[in-house]
């Protein structure tokens, strides 16, 4: 018994002394610290680059990257912001978090020119800009494109270089490229969309339905995707699974990692998705050999001609400064870091690795860009999309209705509610929500 | 006490204050730090119940209209009623799979001790981890269970496990993950009783089941007690496999009583509505345990020694 | 006739114990398997259950990463302090409990037995502002005390159940022999009671070791835990799952290591002391 005894408290004392090793905080110096609350750096070049700034200083700044997933930012926020908490300085956000968060965001419209603003893609600033103030700098642009498999198009015998461009077009090639195996299982879908939970579907269905004319709401604030123009949008996703069964039912349970997943193994032919969609298609580590360089990038097919060509979402992106860096005075520096992380040189490497857009319009006629191989679809697909309108709906109480829209949207998809009662019934409780408790 | 005046009284009366102070100071570090860090911030969390506290409007104090909000919002009972749901599913699955489990642990077999560690690996995996692996596991194409149950013909048409059967498979990815807990308690109890009277049973005749029904069951009260008691704190508490499984589940399917207070407060930023619905799950909890452990107290102490 | 029925049984267990080793296994096999495969490869039908390419780059990536190898560190440092504070305040409570009968004795056990059951979030927005008051927010302290409050409950139950079945002689004849309570506990109880405490350490490491949520809302950056941290690679644009889940297999590794090493004691530790003797 004892020689467990002492086994056991060996290992306790070495935990001790590991854990008083590991926690001895380092020797703080006379210097300003920021702490960028952002995800990890393995998501893009953003990180590097702040520590480049670091450096450059030689010890006058020091920048603690916070990673965090997607989610947990607006967690961290809300819990940093609700007690009044100071450790933050700069954040990452998008129009739905700067709506929320903008009381505890500082200002910074005395620190752009209109010359400036005037430079960057039109919804650039989107993200953080509410109540009629700007809040930081943009982070990236993305918007929603149409991929397509080309190889898997000249087996189906289609042009491989004419994509749908319209709704009618998309269901004569999805039926013709959907495929069943021997065993009457599908090998391959014709189309992907992201519809699992929360943003996807919310975004699915956006997307259509600004195709389509209609919007969330009005400039009021009142309902109007229960109109007819909503009931067509969402009946366009309902076709597409059960009538003409060219998009599998289980993408109600994939996100979009998950979707490009699917498409990177080829086992699609057609998905809309964000510009990563773009790297990672041709990425060696995630996209099979037959994907590889065969995969075209385009705008999104029009629901309605005499409506619009075409339309889409953005979900672009930015940092913003926390009223705590500006009464902790650190405000000056914090701007100074963030010019240099989102300078044209980052936001050129972010296309390159990332495909994230730049926000830099001066950058979608640089030369060198265009003439890129890779970059070049991707950057012509862009700019196309910007001929039409780019939207995204932002609210207050934006986690609210999201949730309630989706669970109306995907019961309907489910097929346990008809299309309008579930519209309707999103239209209710968006009301509910904006009228507050 | 006729000692009272004499050196002896002075020594025996300090030895009795000695013996009554042990006991609180022994206990004083353990309850100081529950209630420094349990206790302060449970009130802490009172007073928050009884304010409007949303992000971006002024706090207010609005007296119980929080609690009055959350009885008449009809998702409130349909949050209660999933809970229930889940916590009587997973428990009684986790109980049942523990008892068969421990009871196969305990036979005499080559590389039992092997066995007994691997049944800990699930038990010890990160939330974050088991979430994916599930996740994967039920993909309605690329999932191993759709794949082997389609292959053995078991279903003729890949299933849409986490969309069509939500609970199920919160259920089953929960239990898996947390069996090996009342598993240990369960064979730890079973391992508890002396072999003599399982032989002095046999000599006189009874079969493997007579034995499991008159001798095992019995003595196994306190252990069962253990094991359930912790299998539903853990059920209430569960949180990371329904945030990165089924996010509350399609159409609000499996918004337990927990993630909706997660939601209330850190997706809906409702800080003040959120405390009231914490201190009312907190209430029915603490409501069912007291009687809970006191009827069972008693029963423990008839069975036991 | 008892020859087969034994064969017949010995089969069975046989039997039962492969499909619990499927059971325990296979998912984490499964999904361990995505760590080393390239990402394409992790969704395809007909589906392959052996890798087809084998890359540990996952592995070599995850631990090129400072704020994940920081992460393992201070998830260990903290384990092992919540392990030492709940096991130590734990056992001293617990011996007021088994040996001692005192005013409000049992409504104190309940009491502290229902504080475990109130849920984490009940407390999570009011320990925020008071850890935020003292400076302890992203600090090793924090999330030792926080986790050993969620541990302590259990680890006072267990080791009282284990010191009510020590039979009380053993302490008597130290004190005779002139030790005082304090020493008799301990220089006789504790050594007796060693299989409770390596339960309740077990129990109290894996527990702070598997902790998600006040990792997450009481950690920035310098005391990231693990768990945590091993999600913090996703994105919402980007996402890597062959590296997640390596660097969740790396962190599975602690935990199982320490359950098997104390595997024996987990078992004999959780019934009374005098049954197993």
């Amino acid at each position: 018994m004892s020689r467990t005894f002492k086994r056991a408290a060996l290992v306790l004392v070495v935990l001790l002394t590991l854990s008083v090793v590991t926690t001895t905080p380092s020797r703080a110096q006379q210097q300003v610290v920021l702490r960028v609350l952002d995800e990890g750096p393995q998501t893009g070049p953003w990180a590097k680059y702040a520590a480049e700034y670091e450096k450059s200083t030689n010890g006058r700044v020091k920048v603690e990257w916070i990673a965090s997933p997607w989610p947990g930012i607006q967690t961290r926020l809300a819990t940093s912001f609700a007690a009044g908490d100071t450790s933050i300085d700069i954040a990452k956000t998008w129009g739905g978090w700067t709506v929320e968060f903008w009381p505890f965001f500082q200002t910074v419209d005395e620190r752009w020119t209109a010359k400036e603003r005037d430079s960057l893609l039109p919804y650039a600033l989107h993200p953080v800009a509410a109540a009629g103030h700007y809040f930081g700098t943009p982070r990236h642009v993305t918007v929603y494109y149409f991929y397509w498999n080309k190889k898997m198009f000249r087996e189906a015998g289609l042009d491989a270089e004419k994509p749908p461009q319209t709704y009618e077009e998309l269901v004569t090639a999805c039926k013709k490229l959907t495929k069943t195996g021997a065993d009457g299982r599908v090998t391959q879908w014709g189309y992907a969309e992201s519809m699992d939970g929360g943003s996807p579907m919310l975004n699915t269905f956006e997307r259509w339905l600004y195709r389509a004319g209609g919007d969330i709401v009005d400039a009021r604030g009142t309902p109007t995707l229960n109109d007819r123009r909503g009931l067509r949008a969402l009946q366009v996703i309902y076709d597409l699974i059960y009538t003409h069964k060219c998009m599998d039912p289980g993408a109600l349970q994939l996100g979009n990692p998950a979707t490009r997943q699917v498409f990177n193994a080829g086992r699609v032919a057609m998905m809309s998705m964000w510009g990563s969609g773009w790297a990672e298609a041709n990425d060696p580590n995630r996209a099979t050999k037959d994907v590889i360089g065969n995969v075209g990038i385009t705008i999104l097919p029009a629901l309605d001609l005499s409506i619009t060509r075409s339309a889409t979402i953005h979900g672009s992106e930015g940092y913003a400064i926390t009223k705590a860096a500006a009464r902790r005075g650190v405000a000056d520096e914090a701007w100074k870091l963030l010019q240099y992380m989102t300078s044209e040189t980052v936001q050129i490497e972010a296309l390159k690795t990332r495909g994230y857009m730049p926000p830099a319009l001066r950058l979608y006629n640089d030369p060198q860009l265009k003439a890129d191989a890779y970059l070049a679809p991707l950057m012509a697909a862009t700019v196309e999309a910007g001929k039409y309108p780019v939207k995204r709906f932002v609210w207050s109480d934006y986690g609210r209705i999201e949730d309630s829209v989706e669970t109306e949207l995907q019961a309907a998809l489910r097929g346990r509610k008809p299309l309008q009662a579930a519209l309707d019934s999103a239209a209710q409780a968006i009301t509910r929500i904006l009228k507050g408790p | 006490m006729g000692l009272a005046g004499t050196s002896e009284g002075v020594a025996q009366r300090r030895r009795r204050l000695r013996l009554q102070a042990t006991p609180f100071v022994l206990l004083a570090p353990a309850v100081a730090l529950l209630i420094a860090v349990a206790g302060y911030p449970l009130i802490g969390a009172l007073r928050l119940s009884v304010l409007q506290f949303r992000l971006n409007t002024p706090i207010r104090f609005v007296g119980l209209a929080n609690y009055a909000r959350l009885i008449a919002d009809p998702q409130t009972l349909e949050s209660l009623g999933i809970t229930v749901v889940f916590v009587v599913g997973s428990v009684t699955t986790a109980m049942v799979l523990a008892y068969l489990l421990a009871l196969l642990l305990y036979q005499d077999f080559a590389g039992r001790r092997v066995v007994r560690a691997i049944v800990l690996i699930p038990w010890a995996l990160a939330p974050v981890v088991n979430s994916i692996m599930w996740k994967s596991m039920y993909a309605p194409n690329f999932g191993p269970l759709n794949d082997i149950l389609t292959r053995t013909r078991v279903l003729a048409q890949p299933v849409n496990w986490v969309i069509d059967y939500p609970m199920h498979s919160l259920i089953l990815a929960y239990v898996w993950k947390v069996l090996p807990l009342p598993t240990l308690i369960v064979l730890a109890g079973l391992e508890g009783i002396p072999n003599e009277l399982y032989e002095a049973a046999q000599m006189d005749g009874a079969g493997p089941f007579r034995r499991f029904r008159l001798i095992t069951l019995p003595l196994m009260g306190t252990v069962t007690l253990l094991a359930l008691i912790l299998m539903l704190v853990d059920a209430l508490h569960v949180f990371a496999i329904v945030d990165l499984l089924t996010r509350g589940g399609p159409g609000g399917r499996t918004m337990v009583l927990n993630y909706t207070i997660f939601r209330m407060a850190f997706r809906y930023l409702d800080f003040g509505y959120a405390a009231a619905m914490a201190f009312t799950l907190t209430g029915v909890i603490l409501i069912l345990a007291y009687f809970y452990l006191r009827a069972s107290a008693e029963a423990a102490m008839i069975t036991e020694r | 006739m008892r020859h087969t029925a034994r064969r017949l049984k010995q089969l069975f267990v046989y039997a039962a114990v492969v499909v619990v080793v499927v059971w325990a296994l296979f998912p984490v096999w499964w999904v361990g398997t995505s760590s080393i495969r390239p990402q394409y490869e992790i969704v395809q039908t007909p589906l392959h259950y052996l890798p087809q390419t084998v890359t540990t780059r996952s592995y070599g990536q995850a631990f090129e990463d400072p704020a994940f190898v920081r992460a393992l560190k201070n998830t260990i440092a903290v384990a092992g302090l919540t392990t030492v504070l709940a096991v130590g305040t734990g056992a001293c409570a617990a011996y007021a409990f088994a040996r001692f009968t005192f005013w409000g004795k049992r409504p104190l056990f309940l009491a502290i037995f229902l504080l475990r059951m109130v849920p984490a979030f009940t407390l999570a927005i009011p320990l925020f502002v008071t850890l935020r008051a003292y400076g302890l927010i992203d600090t090793i302290l924090a999330l030792v005390l926080t986790h050993t409050i969620l541990v302590l409950p259990v680890c006072i139950l267990i080791m009282r159940t284990f010191f009510e079945g020590l039979p009380v002689a053993f302490e008597e004849a130290a004190m005779v022999d002139g030790a005082t309570r304090f020493q008799s506990m301990t220089r006789v109880v504790l050594p007796l009671s060693a299989p409770a405490l390596v339960v309740a350490a077990v129990l109290s490491m894996i527990t702070s070791w598997n902790d998600y949520l006040f990792g997450l809302l009481f950690t920035l950056s310098r005391a990231r835990t693990l768990m945590v941290a091993i999600a913090d690679v996703e994105g919402a644009f980007y996402v890597d799952y062959p590296l997640i889940v390596a660097r969740g297999m790396i962190g599975l590794v602690p935990p199982v290591v320490a359950a098997l090493l104390f595997q024996r004691y987990l078992v004999r530790g959780l019934t009374g002391g005098a049954m197993t003797q």
